[in-house]
This record gives structure tokens, C-alpha cells and sequence, in this order.
């Protein structure tokens, strides 16, 4: 194959990027990684809900990518092919916590007010700023309360911005079942965190 | 759920950048629309789609490319000991690193 600059390589899209990868080109790999990196920690953090666990499955699943190259076909894009791998990373590593796991958000179920997340610092922020912050973490908290097949399909959906199509090529189960759980994912949302998220900020 | 305690910031040490939420209307439109489902539903659309990006570290790339070279020494390595398993009889110094230019 007739070497390309990395120029050229940067204008390619997602899938000749791997095509050229496929080819022996090393500097495709590099492209995707920085074309990728930021969605898929932003994605995995969202089981993890750690910065450095997040960034080892990151790095596994490029490392992955690579491995398996020659799998990859055209006829799925990219994106939905390498967020696949995430995924099945993410849960086999939550699944692998969950067993090992002493620590919960709820220290004890029966006292919702002893929250581990719920630290008090409430010195220096301005009002609206303090209540953008509470209102994150309110969200990230009932995020991690979802089942794990409800909070994934919101995920992709509304914060990694992927269709219905390619969540139910990521996560394997049909596009009816896409939507009810997304559905189902946002009303639990909206249950947990009430009225309080963004209603003054926004 | 009651809220009333103040929180740390979610994300105090990490890379991360705020999306902006719309200046203003689209939530409200929402609210006007006449079905509280549907609104309740965009609502949260709304606010997980501004959610903070939590982006890798400054350091992510190096160790990347560190991974990758790896990798590829590891490839090659399997890539040369299957060559020499076909050709039993070759001794090449070590030198060579990649025994495929040897044989093309």
C-alpha cells in the first residue's frame, strides 16, 4: 500500500483510517486513539466511576482493537465496533468488582442520608455554581443506581449520542428492547433525582 | 429524594470539561408541550447529554504509544517464531529483528 501522510491519514474517516490499518499502516492506530480515546473513557467511567481503572480498560480495548483488526468488516462503522469491545470490557471488569466489591454508594440501605458521595463542602462556591455541582453529582448518582443493561443503553443514548441502531448492534438485543430500556432508564432517572437537578440553574 | 447537604465538586482531579446546557427555552418548551412523560423524559435527555466529559489524562498518550510498541514487539516476536518453527534448519543471528525481509 502507497505509504500516506499523516495529514492525509488525519482527513480519512473512521473506516478507511482502519482499512489503512489493516494494511500495515501504524499511524492509523495512533489517529484512532485520539479520535476515540475521550468518548470511550467517558463511557467506561460511567461503570468505573474511576479515572485510572477507566484508563487501563481504555487502553485495553484500543490494545484489543489492534489485536483483532482483521476482524473488523466495513460493514459496521467503527465507532459501534470498537464501543462493542468497550463494553464487553466494562462489564466483564463491573462484573469482576461487583464480586470482589465492600464497598457500596449506600453505606446502609436503610439510611439514605449516609452516603459515602455525600461530603460536606460548602465553603467557597457561589450558589448557582454549588448547585450545578450538586446537581452532577445527583445525576452520576442515580446513574449508578440503574441496572446495569438500563444504564448502559442510557449511556450510549444520551451521553455518547450513538442511534438506536448501533446500541442494538453494541449491546446485541433488539431495537425495541433498546428503546423500553432507555425509556425505562430515563423515568428511573427521573424518580430518583426528583425535582432538584438543574431546576434553578437551567 | 431530598436534597439539602452540599457536595464535593464530582470530578475534582480529573481533565474534564462542562458541556453548556442550552441558554434557554428548550427545557421549558419541553414543560409546555403537554406530555409530562415525554417532557420528564427529555428532561433527563437533556441533562445527561451536558453531563461533564470525563476525559483521559495528559499522560494517556505516552503510555499508549508505550502499550502499542509493545504490542508490536510482541507480534513481531510471535511473527518471527512461527517463521523459524517452518524453516527449522535457519540460524539467524539476533540481530534481525524481522526475519519477513529476510524471506520476501
Amino acid at each position: 500500500m502507497e505509504r500516506k501522510s499523516y495529514l492525509e491519514l488525519n482527513k480519512m474517516s473512521d473506516e478507511d483510517l482502519m482499512e489503512n490499518l489493516q494494511n500495515g499502516v501504524y499511524e492509523a492506530f495512533d489517529l484512532i486513539v485520539h479520535r476515540f480515546k475521550d468518548r470511550l473513557h467517558n463511557f467506561i467511567f460511567r461503570y468505573t466511576h474511576n479515572s485510572q481503572d477507566s484508563e487501563d480498560l481504555v487502553q485495553e480495548t484500543f490494545l484489543r482493537v489492534y489485536r483483532s483488526r482483521h476482524s473488523y468488516q466495513r460493514i459496521a462503522k467503527l465507532s459501534t465496533w470498537i464501543f462493542t469491545i468497550a463494553s464487553n470490557l466494562a462489564k466483564t471488569d463491573y462484573k469482576k468488582k461487583q464480586r470482589m466489591q465492600t464497598f457500596s454508594i449506600h453505606a446502609d440501605d436503610a439510611d439514605s442520608e449516609s452516603r459515602e458521595f455525600e461530603l460536606t463542602d460548602d465553603s467557597l462556591l457561589p450558589d448557582e455554581e454549588l448547585h450545578l455541582d450538586n446537581s452532577i453529582k445527583k445525576l452520576e448518582e442515580a446513574l449508578m443506581q440503574l441496572n446495569e443493561d438500563f444504564r448502559e443503553a442510557l449511556v450510549l443514548r444520551d451521553i455518547q449520542q450513538l442511534s438506536y441502531e448501533e446500541i442494538s448492534d453494541i449491546t446485541g438485543v433488539a431495537m425495541g428492547t433498546v428503546k423500553s430500556r432507555i425509556n425505562r432508564a430515563r423515568a428511573q432517572i427521573q424518580e430518583l433525582i426528583g425535582e432538584y437537578v438543574f431546576s434553578e440553574t437551567f | 429524594m431530598k436534597n439539602s447537604r452540599p457536595l464535593h465538586h464530582p470530578f475534582p482531579d480529573r481533565n474534564c470539561s462542562v458541556r453548556k446546557p442550552p441558554q434557554s427555552g428548550g427545557y421549558a418548551y419541553h414543560e409546555a408541550n403537554g406530555h409530562p412523560e415525554s417532557d420528564a423524559h427529555s428532561q433527563v435527555s437533556g441533562w445527561l447529554e451536558h453531563l461533564p466529559v470525563i476525559k483521559t489524562s495528559s499522560g494517556f498518550d505516552k503510555k499508549m504509544a508505550a502499550l502499542f510498541a509493545l504490542e508490536i514487539e510482541r507480534e513481531l516476536q510471535v511473527k518471527n517464531r512461527s517463521l523459524l518453527q517452518k524453516k527449522k534448519g535457519i540460524r539467524l543471528p539476533d540481530l534481525i529483528s524481522d526475519l519477513r525481509a529476510e524471506f520476501q
